[in-house]
């Protein structure tokens, strides 16, 4: 099992900084180019999710994102914790791809690239997202 | 993230080349609306130097898309990079935009 844990202010210019510590660990555990991308779109759409309404009020150097990666029990496991406004999950859904416009589309990517997302409701403050990818015969 | 227009035909050409999220999209949705002030009939996007993108840029391009079709326009992707166009499909956005390979299938001379 190996861990990595990141800690980050909640900024959208730090997004590529996000994607960028994360890029070299599920590279160096064999997912394929595709696979990669999805787990990296994945983590960039629930932290935006966090800097666009868990962190509402707006840039502040306090607002942090902490990040951790788990790779044990044949699977990727990534956790996103803010302390920012607590979400109800029951609230959040996609839109209905039938329907073309342009809002609603990242919880759907976000579930679409990741085997498991939910969220831990234990947290007392703020909120704690679960991704998960399992590793699978598609890994290099 | 950079993006470039030009006009060939009485198409524009914008090229766009980097990472698009939710911090540089809106430098996207800024040159795309300064386009459509122009009333183009056709807009061609070359997302072949596009190494990432999110649901913020495609949301971007849904935008444009939409505001074309509404006066009888076109908005054309070309060159999608293999692991952003398994994003569109994701989306079922592949059924929606005209998808070419190659931006000289839009801007014929």
């Amino acid at each position: 099992m190996t861990q990595h844990q990141f800690e980050i202010t909640a900024l959208p210019e730090n997004l590529c900084k996000i994607r960028g510590s994360i890029e070299p660990i599920v590279q160096k555990l064999g997912f394929d180019e595709d696979q990669i991308y999805h787990i990296l779109l994945a983590v960039d759409e629930a932290c935006s999710n966090v800097i666009r309404h868990a962190y509402a009020s707006g840039k502040d150097e306090k607002n942090k994102i902490e990040l951790s990666l788990d790779d044990s029990e044949n699977k990727l496991k990534i956790k996103i914790r803010d302390y920012g406004i607590k979400c109800d999950p029951s609230n959040i859904c996609g839109r209905d791809l039938n329907e073309v416009k342009p809002g609603g589309l990242g919880v759907h990517l976000i579930h679409g690239c990741m085997d498991q997302v939910y969220f831990n409701c234990d947290v007392e403050e703020g909120n704690e997202l679960i991704l998960i990818k399992n590793f699978n015969s598609k890994r290099r | 993230m950079n993006v470039l227009s030009e006009q060939k035909n009485g198409v524009i050409l914008l090229t766009v080349d980097g990472e698009v999220d939710l911090n540089t999209s809106p430098q996207l949705r800024s040159k795309l609306k300064e386009i459509l002030k122009e009333k183009p009939e056709k807009i061609c996007v070359d997302l072949g130097k596009v190494k990432y993108i999110d649901s913020s840029g495609i949301a971007t391009l849904i935008e444009a898309h939409k505001e074309l079709v509404d006066r009888k326009g076109e908005l054309v992707l070309c060159d999608i990079p293999k692991k952003i166009y398994s994003v569109f499909e994701l989306a079922k956005l592949d059924m929606v935009f005209k998808i070419v390979s190659d931006p000289s299938e839009v801007i014929k001379g």
